[in-house]
């Protein structure tokens, strides 16, 4: 593939990953008003659980299982939903600030952890993750074979999502999220309510994990920064909180502006840092959006549920 | 049907609620006044489960309540408004009511994902019955309306509409007639006595409008610093010297 195709296949699965990362946020803050703000360490906990499961054996790091990919995937949402769960239980009930706090500090700590257990993730050197299917095809092809993959998987996802939200469920987190007094008034329990969503969404974020890891076949903790936190939450608002394709949307300009400044350094005068002018020119979206279409780029629809046909 | 007794709350210093004893009776409209700051919210929000209480007891159909989970009180069949409405802005005033009815077979994720023909069946009724309030309210014009885009007194309307959907035996509302028009509070009183008399439902009302309150309520009961001062009929009430001494002295 010549250089120009071959950019586009992987800006556009890097695009999915943080595709599946918005769909996560979207049904815990888009929808419920949960705020997570520990998102890259679901993240992380995703991409090393599916590197470890489907590795090969190694001595310098976890596991090496050899498991195939779709199982590795599947683990790596359990994982991260069971940390969801650990994490959630004791916080879900206090106040909503509580969950905030809680989940970035549990972001820093499994990056730490990252870092320093060398023996089971080979810290700050990074580890290698396989390329699932890589027989299948040509090498020259099997990025956008990869591309495929991600895609199917986004695809699988979203249809999931819209489905889960577009129904009574779906209303009931409406509700709550708009005013937690009416939906105990009428005997939801809010508790319940919001742990599964903690659960399923840092599930997905796990997803993305293990989506990413094997795309880039490498990960370093340096992957798993705060930064990418707030990058998916700039998709999720800008492109609509609780409008999955509004997010989609998000997670493509977002990702697009990001790689799109890339091109800015040769325009650039010499000595101005473009990590820096990307960040502002992000932050700078995110105000844009916030003062002309607080909504987002798509807003949510007006009917909650479609059970009954739109 | 509702017993509250010796009931007790107190927020930092303040004794809100300070030894309450009374009873609703089943199919009453019961209506709760006395001035501001009285503990009136309060009680209410202690029946309902939003608060819990630091002594006394709570009895509704036979059953304590006191130590229940706020979200498990509706299931014993009792609604409530807010003294300020709460409406859910971003959704439409019929998704409003639809959200109201108790053990939804469809606000599970399973059931959300496998529609199966039950669920469906639930909805459909659901949604015939937000039909059925709106038609009753006089409100069918505004069911894909976003709720935030109602004025004060349909919001009043939607809120009591809501209650209506979960078929409950008592209905608590919290200043039904404040900020509403006369017009509109007359139908409002047609409504309850309508929803008395045909179904049976019980209320208990906090109300600010005397003329309003000695029209439609008997038994009234009168609070003054979070306790019980008088309680009987509206002409018991308007010759009790301690009532009116509480309203002009306090
Ligand atoms: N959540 C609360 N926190 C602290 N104080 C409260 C709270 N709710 C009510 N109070 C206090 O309790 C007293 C009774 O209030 P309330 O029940 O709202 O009176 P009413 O409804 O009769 O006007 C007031 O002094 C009020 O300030
Ligand atoms: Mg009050």
């Amino acid at each position: 593939m010549s250089g120009a195709v071959g950019f586009l296949v992987f800006f556009l699965t890097y695009a999915v990953v943080y595709g599946i990362l918005a769909l996560g946020l979207n049904i815990q803050w888009g929808f419920t008003g949960l705020v997570n703000f520990g998102v890259a360490g679901f993240f992380a906990v995703g991409a090393y659980i599916a590197a470890f499961m489907t590795g090969t054996p190694s001595p310098y790091h976890l596991g090496g299982f050899g498991l195939p990919f779709p199982v590795g995937l599947l683990i790596a949402m359990g994982v991260s939903g069971i940390f969801a769960l650990i994490l959630g239980f004791p916080v879900i009930r206090l106040r909503e600030d509580y969950l905030a706090i809680v989940t970035i500090g549990f972001a820093e700590i499994v990056r730490l952890i990252i870092v320093t257990e060398k023996n089971i993730t080979k810290g700050p050197y990074g580890m290698g993750v396989i390329k699932p299917y890589k027989d299948l095809v040509p090498a020259s092809y099997y990025s956008l074979l990869y591309l495929g993959i991600a895609l199917l998987v986004l695809a699988i996802l979203y249809v999931a999502m819209e489905r889960a939200v577009r129904s009574p469920w779906g209303r009931a987190l409406r509700t709550l999220r708009e005013d937690e007094r009416v939906a105990i008034a009428f005997g939801k329990n809010v508790n319940s309510f919001k742990l599964q969503v903690l659960v399923l969404g840092s599930m997905i974020f796990g997803l993305a994990g293990a989506v990413f890891g094997h795309f880039f076949n490498f990960i370093t903790p340096n992957h798993f920064l705060p930064m990418e936190t707030f990058l998916v939450w700039v998709m999720v608002m800008a492109g609509g909180s609780g409008n999955n394709i509004g997010v989609l949307l998000g997670a493509l300009a977002v990702r697009g502006l990001w790689e799109g400044m890339m091109f800015l350094s040769d325009v650039l005068p010499r000595g101005i840092q473009i990590g820096a002018i990307r960040l502002a020119v992000i932050g700078l979206l995110l105000v844009l959006v916030v003062m002309v279409k607080p909504e987002g780029i798509l807003g949510e629809k007006k009917t909650a549920s479609d059970i009954l046909g739109e | 049907m509702l017993e509250v007794i010796g009931l007790q709350k107190s927020f930092g210093g303040i004794r809100a609620v300070n030894g309450c004893t009374f009873e609703v009776e089943r199919n009453t409209i019961t209506g709760l006044i006395g001035p501001n700051g009285a503990g009136k919210t309060t009680v209410f929000n202690l029946i309902s489960g939003f608060f819990s209480p630091d002594g006394g007891k709570i009895v509704l159909s036979g059953s304590r309540i006191d130590q229940l989970p706020a979200h498990r009180v509706p299931h014993l069949r009792l609604a409530r408004t807010f003294q300020i409405t709460r409406e859910l802005s971003k959704m439409t005033v019929i998704d409003n009511l639809m959200v109201a009815p108790l053990d939804q077979m469809g606000e599970t994720l399973f059931n959300s994902w496998f529609r199966i023909p039950s669920v469906k069946r639930q909805e459909r009724k659901i949604r015939e019955k937000a039909l059925q309030v709106l038609e009753f309210l006089e409100i069918p014009d505004l069911k894909d309306e976003y709720a935030s885009n109602l004025s004060g007194g349909q919001k009043k309307l939607l809120e009591f509409g809501r209650t209506m959907m979960t078929d409950p035996e008592i209905i608590l509302l919290d200043e039904p007639g404040a900020g509403v028009n006369p017009t509109l509070m007359k139908k409002l009183n047609g409504y309850i006595e309508r929803l008395r008399t045909d179904e049976g439902v019980t209320f208990f009302l906090i109300e600010h409008d005397m003329d309003l309150v000695m029209k439609l309520c008997d038994p009234i009961i009168v609070m003054n610093e979070g306790k019980v001062l008088a309680q009987g009929t509206a002409r018991e009430i308007q010759e009790n010297r301690k009532v009116l001494d509480a309203y002009l002295g306090g």
